[in-house]
């Protein structure tokens, strides 16, 4: 951390003249749309960006089951050991909403809400709950002391604490016992320029891109049909947001 | 005397035997230069490169774990997946040896893994679509007593229903009870089981 402020001042500059190979909007082959331009590898995030979910629940026929599917073989999770079901990891979660006397009811994925002033990062004693520059939540494990302070603060229930031993973690998503881990936008897809895997799942249904563009899909869209936010009433600013809710 | 002086030696005995990368330089020139700077150097290399990819996101192969990895541990020794606890794995032996302890393996994976982006068998198909639907219209959860069917009305009280539980009931031993969670109407256990089909596809297909 120390030779931090001379590399990214450094590397500032280097940015400046380099830059320009941004904007530019994929066609995958399976026709998904992709905004999330690959940065390069050596530019650091800014707050240029700040990226964001629209979740579509009238759209997801399962109430989310595929993502979530996708979540887990992305980050590996799911079946962990562990000596009782409390203990499962929950990176997303599938919430159903039931009215007892009619039985209406509905489904949706809930995970990190990617809030703006998130309280997890609030309450965290050593720095580990932190929010990125583009507005990713994430827990920095390598500084995590697992007290579990953020699983109280967080009003989603988003984060999940690793009970058990584990071995071959996924490479790009190290988990670890004894650490606090939850949804981090799959931050290392992002910043290769890949959509969030469970975006990828459900392409018709969730919408991933750049808030703070208001060119971008997810803002136009926003803008036309607005989106609510879980649990509004806190003011968290989340950067995840719903349809049909 | 004589014993002594074999104590002695045993000390100044030489270091172990190292694995052999899997991948090579593109020069011995920049071997060479690599061997000098990791042996005083990894140890700071490495940590400052996780604040940069933590931090600021940067993703470049140098002085990345993954990358080390790659070419240090080979995908397979004898048959069998080498793992940072045989004293085989390359940074063991040398760590064993000079005594420091590394923790990077709780998290970190420690061979290399092929990534797969392909999330086809991730999807769910039409008749596991189908099965799910059923589960959820059998399965049998309580539901809580509410008045308007507007669905954002739900979800806010959902929500509310949850922070309350956490409230209330102070978790038992250490930690957020989750039971509280399950319980309740809010499902999330239940709607685990129509995956356990793919989580056993997704172990086959590594
Ligand atoms: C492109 C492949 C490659 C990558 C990536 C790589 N190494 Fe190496 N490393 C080598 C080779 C080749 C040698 C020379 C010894 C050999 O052939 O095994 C070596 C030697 C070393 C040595 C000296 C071993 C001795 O003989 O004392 C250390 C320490 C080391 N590497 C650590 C690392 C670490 C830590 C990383 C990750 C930051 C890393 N290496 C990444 C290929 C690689
Ligand atoms: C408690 C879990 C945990 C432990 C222990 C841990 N890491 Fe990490 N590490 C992570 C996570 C999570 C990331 C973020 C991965 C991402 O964003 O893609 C990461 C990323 C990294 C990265 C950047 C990604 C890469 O492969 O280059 C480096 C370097 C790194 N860690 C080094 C270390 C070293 C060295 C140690 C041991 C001293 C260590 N880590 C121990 C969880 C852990
Ligand atoms: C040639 C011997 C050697 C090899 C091979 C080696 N290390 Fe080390 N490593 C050391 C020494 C010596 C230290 C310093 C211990 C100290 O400072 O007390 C160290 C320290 C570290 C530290 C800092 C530990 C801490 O707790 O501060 C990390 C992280 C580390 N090594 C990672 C690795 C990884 C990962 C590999 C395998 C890719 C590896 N090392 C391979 C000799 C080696």
């Amino acid at each position: 951390m120390n030779n931090f402020d001379s590399y990214r001042r450094n590397f500032l500059s280097i940015v400046g003249i380099t830059a320009g190979a941004a904007a530019s909007v994929t066609l995958a082959p399976n026709l998904l749309l992709r905004e999330a331009q690959a940065k390069p590898d050596d530019e650091a995030v800014t707050d240029a960006k700040r990226w964001g979910l629209l979740i579509n629940v009238d759209k997801l026929e399962d109430g989310g089951d595929a993502c979530i599917a996708a979540c887990k073989k992305e980050h590996g999770w799911g079946d962990d050991p562990k000596s009782n079901q409390a203990q499962d990891a929950q990176w997303v979660r599938k919430v159903k909403v039931t009215e007892k006397l009619t039985g209406h009811s509905f489904s949706l994925p809930v995970m990190c809400q990617h809030c703006e002033t998130a309280p997890c990062v609030d309450v965290c004693p050593t720095g580990a709950s932190m929010k990125r520059a583009d507005g990713i939540v994430q827990v920095n494990k390598h500084i995590c002391i697992g007290c579990r302070y953020c699983m109280m603060a967080c009003p989603y229930k988003a984060r999940s604490f690793v009970h058990e031993t584990l071995v071959d973690q996924r490479p790009n998503s190290p988990r670890g016992k004894g650490t606090v881990e939850s949804c981090n936008l799959c931050v290392h897809r992002i910043d290769k320029g890949e959509n969030p895997a469970c975006v990828d799942s459900s392409p018709d249904a969730i919408v991933f891109g750049d808030l703070n563009d208001p060119d971008s899909t997810i803002s136009k869209e926003l803008e036309q049909n607005g989106g609510s936010q879980i649990r509004a009433d806190l003011g968290l600013n989340t950067g995840v947001r719903y349809q049909g809710i | 005397m004589f014993i002594s002086l074999l104590g002695l030696s045993a000390c100044d005995s030489e270091p172990p035997e190292l694995m052999k990368a899997s991948n090579k330089f593109e020069s011995d020139e920049i071997r060479d230069k690599h061997v000098a700077y990791m042996r005083t150097n990894h140890m700071d290399a490495l940590k400052h490169k996780r604040d940069e990819t933590m931090y600021d996101g940067i993703r470049t192969e140098e002085h990345s774990l993954n990358a080390c990895i790659n070419c240090h541990v080979p995908e397979s020794h004898n048959g069998e997946v080498l793992r940072h606890t045989d004293q085989e794995h390359f940074c063991t032996t040398c760590h064993t040896y000079v005594a420091a302890k590394l923790d990077c393996f709780e998290c970190h994976v420690d061979h290399p893994t092929k990534l797969d982006y392909e999330l086809k068998s991730a999807k769910t198909s039409i008749s596991q679509k189908k099965s799910i639907l059923k589960n959820m219209a059998d399965s049998n959860i309580e539901s809580m007593q509410l008045k308007s069917l507007d669905k954002k009305e739900l979800m806010e009280l959902a929500f509310k229903h949850v922070n309350n539980q956490q409230s209330t009931k102070p978790p038992k031993s250490g930690g957020v009870s989750f039971k509280a969670l399950q319980n309740s109407d809010l499902e999330s256990n239940s709607s685990n089981k129509p995956n356990q089909t793919q989580k056993t596809e997704e172990l086959t297909s590594e």
